[in-house]
């Protein structure tokens, strides 16, 4: 106990965390069809609409918003059209990627993914991504098994641009650079991110909204995945411990840590 | 206590937490299967092998974790010790036991992780919510109930007591 309490509270953590062994492969066996089958059951759950029981006046007046809500959704479908094309820039990638499922989840309190079945081909530090943009980098891998980071664990650091899709005239959507500021963008835990390197005046008066994206723009980064999606601006708001400074939260698209399968960049261009 | 059940228990176990923790999260917070089985065998196995087995499984979850190493042993540890010492003044079998034995343990774990976090932030600047250990602390007690119970029923394959223990040796016995 003496030496586990030495471990984690004193000794620095280059010490401790040199060539861990990657057990998380011993496990799959277990962990890769309760992960597939208790995710395909709250995905199930969640979905499954519930019986409609409702009154006339109920679902008229439904049908009442609706109508407002198309007019709404007839901007989304625009906005979706660009992330559809950003998909096809994602397909463009997958010549340098390799497609692994994922096994499970990690067993601590952190933020990651464990893949099964991975190749020799995949090594540490290579960037991951899904649908909805980078996923994380692989924290270790080797035995047939690798241990991903993601971008919402804490202290995951990357840097980026905001940009907001922006209807152009001739009725085109264009992605836009909102500003020049260069945020950067840390993980927190939970399935969240976190900006908060920029001064409030600076935020405000550059007029970010909810819902615009941050893109990656990290020269530590491969060029090819330069501009891919880390995440979207779920709020922006003062920051607690200094009041000079703006706290933006920002969230995945989807939940990562339900992901079915990942791609892992193997190759560089 | 023998030693290939509890190897099968921490197999099972750890997969388990790898697998199912995170479809299972309820408001950010999921269960830890690992600390129901340190309770287990705990409130079960003789006092020294409690503590071994209960070290045993936090550096194995250390080992399939991204945390920082000794993390989740050391916790157990402190949970192994706690257990073993009022053992002797619960009912050990009894649903409510194992409710707020195990919410207890893992407020402690949340304690040490929370506290962990604080000393030795992950990122420079970031310190994640702590709210979401505590929230998974109650999270486990309450599945604490079933599968403790499930667990309960396996105690013969643990041989928790020698099977010889009570009994007059036989060279006394009648014949």
């Amino acid at each position: 106990m003496a030496l586990s309490f030495l471990s984690a509270f004193v000794a620095p953590a280059r010490l401790t965390e040199l060539q861990r062994v990657p057990l998380e492969g011993l496990l799959v066996p277990i962990s890769r069809p309760t992960y597939h089958i208790a995710t395909w059951l709250r995905g199930r759950l969640v979905r499954t609409p519930p019986e409609d029981s409702r009154s006339f006046d109920a679902i008229r007046q439904e049908n009442l918003e609706l109508r407002q809500e198309i007019s709404r959704l007839q901007m989304e479908v625009e906005r979706l059209g660009a992330l559809a094309a950003e998909r096809q820039n994602l397909g463009d990638l997958k010549s340098l990627c390799d497609r692994f499922p994922v096994a499970g989840t990690d067993s601590g309190d952190r933020d990651g993914l464990i893949l099964s079945g991975i190749s020799a081909a995949v090594k540490e530090q290579q960037p991951v991504l899904y649908g909805g943009g980078l996923a994380g980098t692989v924290d270790r891998a080797g035995e047939g098994v690798a241990h991903v980071r993601l971008v919402t664990d804490a202290g995951f650091v990357v840097s980026g641009q905001f940009v907001r899709f922006v209807k152009q005239p001739d009725g085109t959507v264009q992605v836009v650079r909102v500003s020049q500021l260069l945020p950067i963008v840390q993980g927190a835990g939970g399935g969240q991110m976190v900006i908060a390197n920029l001064p409030l005046q600076d935020v405000t008066s550059a007029q970010l909204q909810p819902d615009d994206w941050v893109v990656l723009s990290d020269n530590t980064w491969p060029a090819a995945i330069q501009g891919i999606r880390v995440g979207r601006i779920a709020s922006i708001k003062r920051a607690q411990r200094a009041a000079l400074f703006a706290e933006i939260k920002l969230e995945p698209e989807s939940g990562l840590m339900r992901l079915g399968d990942v791609w892992v960049m193997t190759r560089n261009p | 206590m023998r030693w290939i059940t509890y190897a099968i228990l921490a197999y099972v176990t750890l997969g388990m937490q790898t697998g199912l923790s995170a479809a299972l999260h309820v408001a950010g917070a999921g269960p830890n299967f690992v600390l129901m089985s340190v309770i287990f065998i705990c409130l079960n196995a003789p006092r020294d092998t409690a503590l071994l087995g209960a070290f045993l499984l936090g550096a194995l979850q250390d080992l399939t974790s991204q945390g920082t190493m000794g993390l989740y042993s050391f916790s157990y540890g402190l949970v192994a010790l706690m257990v073993v010492s009022s053992r002797q003044t619960i009912y050990r079998e009894h649903a409510l036991t194992h409710f707020s034995l195990t919410l207890v343990a893992g407020v402690l774990t949340a304690m040490v992780l929370a506290i962990h976090d604080w000393i030795r932030p992950p990122g420079s600047g970031v310190r994640p919510a702590a709210w979401p250990l505590f929230y998974s602390a109650f999270y486990s007690a309450l599945l604490a109930v079933p599968v403790l119970g499930a667990l309960r029923r396996m105690k013969p394959f643990f041989r928790f007591r020698s099977q010889q223990r009570g009994r007059m040796p036989r060279m006394f016995a009648a014949r």
